[in-house]
């Protein structure tokens, strides 16, 4: 949820929370705690320049962790320096990294600073017309205007934390990323669902032209003895992503967008170390194919899970100019 | 895939539930079964059928539904229904999923031919059939607002239909057989059963409804106002908006206690603001702004109907509304009723009404026979599709003509007619009042038969069935007592017709034929001599005395409680009740009238006629008379089937020949007599016999007659020629409605 620019490189009072990152940002490989990671790349900048960005992502509950070895390397000589920040976080831990690390918090709007974000990271203009499906606790859909002006165009209360609520209720997976690579790997698709073929009979769907094994509704058979939790989570990943891919294929339709971008933490799950994010995005990509009949492709930013703090940066930056 | 247990047995019909009446309330007892259609969905099996026989002779459509899961219950039914013997063709028309898969145990458990339809193509058949003839049908729905009915009829096209049972179909309709699926989502029905069936163990779809009702969906789910604290007003966002349904069950840090019910709640309102969603964003795309919402899942749940309510509006800020089906459940069944109808080359069992509109007859294709008549919705016996469902089904009865609207009838955007002057439904007062003037009335007819007030209802036979229709009624009343939306909004036209109804239910077809003999006799034998007397009056004078003398005559009324007594003594003293009359200005302006038939002649003039005796005698005839002599033809209108004391087309045809052999002036052709198609004693203009209406069509004089036509009903309607209403403010309620006083007279003339 923090990050910052190159921009105070090579100033020799160096606020210490900017040494603190580029310290462990320099050396790829560097050993850094359990779950924190770390990354650098350059993006252009409107200047055209190469930007670089030196990122370090850090559990939330690990900023304490953060602040107090920042805290203890406080250098007089710099002085307090602005930090643009967003995220529900932002708010809630304002007021102690003000006082405790010496800068000034600025403050961005979550949705806004994405879509920035994701703009930056994606390397397009504003000019380009394009859909961001921002899927984290709940989904937001939203546009960005000529002017740069971000508009939440709707959005769903079916989110990441719904799937997770009812995996959690209905099955053993103790975290997230099990779930979606154990539905992956050994879920059987269908079993939990109520088919075309559990209506009207197998020979009678293909009379009627109708493909059996067609979900008619999602979870219709929660109630099979033979269910795994592989099955549940599988289904439940199923419905949660076509109904994702249903929402956004016909808002981009509806706005005559073209580009559709998904983002935020379901879509970029916690861990890298299995392929969660790679089911997750299999699934949403496979259901906007099937819901614009293969006119509209998911798109995915590289950085997803920086997408906040990249925007953040970039608006707080326009502001000043 | 079992749904829940709905009423299972027999179904539809809880009045039969309740043990009540059933001994009369067997549809297939004396009734000859004509056709029938089953629509066997995922959950439940829906039967429309349809009958006729002494109560029903147009026809009259059933409807029954059954758990699919009791697949053998439906057929049994259905057997029973086949076999009373005179089944005319032993085709079934089904459609739904299970209509494939249990075609074979149809064919092989009844024996007949299994006629397959397309289920969508019975949806959209059933859905335009339901618009278009049943009254009430369509309505809205929010919380502060429930049931507002909605008259769809005029501007059906396009429509958008969402169908909600396992799964989620939408259909587009542009037209009466134009439609197609233009999308769907299998997060549906079936998706919230399994889901809440894991989750808390509870089977029955009731029941799951039944829970969500006291949960507290905050509990479960992640709201706006746990993330963001307060309201998160610029994107729109308030605190007690859902950010995640089902979010907040594993955050301990909310530190929330939860239960089954909070979990229903979360799961429903998950399930219906996501069709909401996305049936708005399909409206949308397509242009369109009316948006039906049926199926299984529905069934009359309040919050469920809440909620896509909502949501359609949230979505479309305002623009569009989510409309709602008395009959939601039985689109496909009835559909399918009627595409059997179509495809029939012989003796359809719903044959096409004698066609008096010339130019439609050959313009209406074989395919649009099913609409070549009309329906009136009978709710004497009424059942619902779940036990909480919000509104009622009764029978649909085929009347012998189509009914179609008074010719001159104003029914605009601008100026949308209404029968009703009243609308009971916002008026708990006046509710309150009219129920129990019918309860009072009802409680005191056996004592009115006993007194030998009702000569022909003396017998044994009629004497139970009074008592029948005494206890039928009263149920009734009672219902409406709690549910006042239970059938269709509430005015004194639907009580009085529901009244008349259950009369004709229990085998009454007529309770003051007697009484109303009597009368009529009374009333003719006074006749020439009032004729007499009037003629003798002044030319100025005699215009108002005979306009007058229609009020007077109005006062002797069997309807009315308060005249009951000088009616009992026989007396017809048309001078003594003119005088218990009051004429005020704001209600008379009689003389405008007579003003401008000094120099006006009225070509042609439709008279609705009110109750038979000295009303229609000494009061109706006299001034229809004077019209007649001034060369205006006249149609006397009259009720098609008895109601109160009112005259009947039949009687009214017999007093006119009578009145010819007193009075020459009767015997021209100038005169005629015609049904109104109705048969209550208030009159929906929108709903007259085809015949009555090709009969008016060059008619610049509109005559409406009595309270019940003139005052509860008509009151506010407007016409594109002259009119008068003239009726008598005989009951205290209707008067303080109008801010009149009792016996006030309505003289009401409007010049266009």
């Amino acid at each position: 949820m923090e990050s910052s620019s190159d921009k105070n490189m090579g100033v020799p009072d160096e606020h210490p929370l900017v040494s603190f990152i580029r310290n462990r940002t320099l050396h790829k490989g560097k050993s850094l705690p359990d779950g924190w990671k770390s990354t650098v790349f350059s993006r252009p900048g409107k200047d055209s320049k190469e930007h670089m960005f030196r990122a370090l992502i850090i559990p939330t509950s690990d900023i304490e962790q953060l602040m107090a070895s920042v805290e203890t390397q406080k250098s007089h000589a710099s002085g307090k320096i602005r930090l643009a920040a967003t995220g529900g976080g932002a708010h809630k831990y304002k007021d102690e990294l003000e006082r405790r690390l010496n800068v000034q918090l600025i403050i961005v709007k979550e949705l806004e600073a994405t879509v920035h974000g994701l703009l930056v990271d994606s390397e397009q203009s504003v000019e380009t017309q394009m859909l961001l499906c921002n899927v984290g606790t709940g989904v937001s859909l939203a546009t960005v205007d000529k002017q740069g002006e971000v508009e939440r165009v709707s959005g769903s209360g079916i989110g990441g934390a719904t799937f997770w609520g009812l995996v959690k209720r209905l099955t053993q997976f103790s975290n997230f990323n099990e779930a979606i690579v154990a539905a992956h790997k050994a879920g059987v698709l269908g079993k939990a669902d109520t088919l075309v073929e559990d209506i009207y009979g197998r020979e009678t769907s293909k009379e009627i032209g109708l493909a059996p094994d067609l979900v008619a509704g999602f979870l219709g058979k929660l109630d099979s003895d033979n269910l795994t939790d592989a099955d549940i989570s599988a289904a439940l990943l199923r419905m949660f992503a076509s109904n994702l891919g249903q929402l956004a294929v016909f808002q981009a339709r509806l706005l005559g967008v073209s580009a559709v971008w998904f983002a935020g933490g379901f879509v970029q799950s916690a861990s890298s170390e299995d392929n969660a994010a790679e089911i997750i995005q299999n699934a949403i990509a496979e259901a906007m194919s099937f819901w614009s009949a293969g006119r509209l492709q998911a798109q995915f930013p590289r950085n997803a899970a920086l997408l906040g703090a990249m925007g953040a940066i970039h608006v707080t930056i326009n502001q000043e100019r | 895939m079992m749904f829940g247990s709905i009423n299972s047995s027999g179904a539809i019909i809880d009045v039969t539930k309740h043990g009540e009446a059933s001994d009369i309330l067997l549809p297939n007892q004396i009734e000859r079964v004509q056709k029938v259609a089953v629509d066997i969905g995922g959950s439940l099996a829906k039967v429309v059928y349809l009958t006729s026989g002494p109560r029903s002779q147009g026809g009259r459509l059933h409807f029954a539904a059954f758990e699919t899961d009791n697949v053998e219950k439906c057929v049994a039914f259905i057997r029973t229904l086949l076999d009373t013997d005179n089944t005319e063709e032993p085709v079934i028309m089904a459609t739904g999923g299970g209509a494939h898969r249990f075609r074979d145990l149809l064919n092989k458990e009844l024996g007949v031919e299994i006629r397959v339809e397309d289920e969508m193509e019975s949806l959209t058949a059933g859905l335009n059939f339901l618009i278009r003839e049943v009254a009430d049908e369509v309505f809205t729905y929010s919380e502060d607002r429930p049931m507002q009915f909605v008259d769809a009829a005029a501007d059906m096209f396009p429509y958008m239909l969402v169908n909600i049972g396992s799964g989620v179909s939408i259909l587009k309709v542009t037209g009466e057989d134009e439609f197609e699926r233009i999308s769907g989502t299998s997060l549906g029905g079936g998706t919230l059963w399994g889901l809440l069936n894991l989750l808390t163990g509870v089977r029955s779809f009731d029941a799951m409804l039944e829970m969500t009702k006291t949960g507290d969906n905050a509990k479960v789910d992640m709201m706006v106002g746990d993330i963001y604290g307060t309201n998160y007003g610029r994107i729109g966002l308030k605190a007690s908006n859902i950010a995640s349904s089902m979010g907040g069950v594993y955050r301990k840090t909310l530190d929330k206690h939860f239960d089954d019910s909070d979990i229903a709640r979360s799961l429903l309102y998950m399930v219906s603001n996501n069709i909401g969603q996305i049936a708005y964003l399909n409206a949308q795309l397509h242009g369109i702004r009316h948006i039906y919402f049926g199926g299984y899942f529905i069934r009359g749940h309040p919050l469920t109907m809440h909620t896509l309510s909502y949501a359609i509006n949230f979505w479309s800020k305002g623009e569009m509304r989510a409309l709602f089906l008395r009959h939601e459940g039985f689109l496909g069944a009835t559909g399918a009723f009627f595409i059997g109808e179509r495809m029939k080359t012989v003796t359809p069992a719903l044959e096409l009404a004698p066609d008096v509109t010339a130019d439609a007859k050959d313009a209406e294709p074989l395919k649009r026979r099913a609409r070549a008549y009309s329906f009136t919705e009978n709710f004497s016996i009424a059942g619902a599709i779940a036990d909480d469902a919000i509104g009622s089904l009764g029978m649909l009865d085929r009347e012998p003509s189509k009914l179609e609207p008074l010719p001159q009838l104003v029914n605009t955007a601008a100026h949308p007619y209404t029968p009703d002057t009243v609308d009971l439904t916002h008026e708990p007062r006046q509710q309150e009042y009219w129920i129990s003037a019918m309860e009072r009335n009802t409680n005191g007819l056996l004592d009115l038969a006993d007194s030998g007030a009702l000569p022909g209802c003396e017998d044994p036979e009629s004497r139970q069935r009074l008592s029948r229709f005494v206890s039928l009624y009263l149920k009734h009343l009672h219902r409406l007592r709690d549910r006042p939306l239970a059938y269709g909004a509430m005015s004194v036209r639907a009580l009085l017709g529901l009244r008349e109804q259950c009369l004709h239910e229990v085998g009454l077809e007529d309770i003051f034929a007697g009484v109303k003999q009597h009368e009529t006799q009374a009333a003719l034998d006074a006749l020439p001599m009032l004729l007499r007397e009037t003629d003798a009056m002044d030319k100025d004078k005699k215009p108002h005395v005979l306009l007058q003398n229609v009020l007077a005559g109005n006062m002797f009324d069997w309807g009315a409680t308060a005249l009951r007594g000088a009616l009992a003594e026989g007396s017809l003293d048309l001078d003594k009740a003119r005088d218990q009359i009051t004429w005020r200005p704001e209600f008379d302006n009689g003389t405008d009238f007579v003003k401008r038939i000094r120099t006006h002649q009225y070509k042609h003039a439709v008279v609705f006629v009110d109750n038979s005796g000295a009303d229609v005698c000494l009061g109706v005839l006299p001034f229809v008379r004077f019209l007649l002599q001034r060369g205006t033809r006249v149609v006397l209108a009259a009720n098609s089937r008895p109601a109160l004391n009112d005259v009947t087309e039949r009687e009214l045809i017999d007093i006119v020949r009578r009145a010819g052999l007193i009075d020459s002036a009767f015997q021209t052709n100038l005169l005629s007599v015609c049904g109104t198609g109705s048969s209550g004693p208030c009159l929906d203009m929108r709903k007259l016999d085809a015949r009555l209406v090709q009969a008016t069509r060059t008619v610049d004089l509109v005559v409406i007659v009595g309270m019940g036509r003139a005052i509860h009903s008509n009151y506010f309607a407007r016409f594109t020629c002259d009119s008068l209403k003239l009726a008598v403010f005989k009951n205290q309620m209707a008067a303080d409605a109008a801010h009149a006083q009792i016996y006030d007279a309505l003289c009401k003339y409007e010049q266009r």
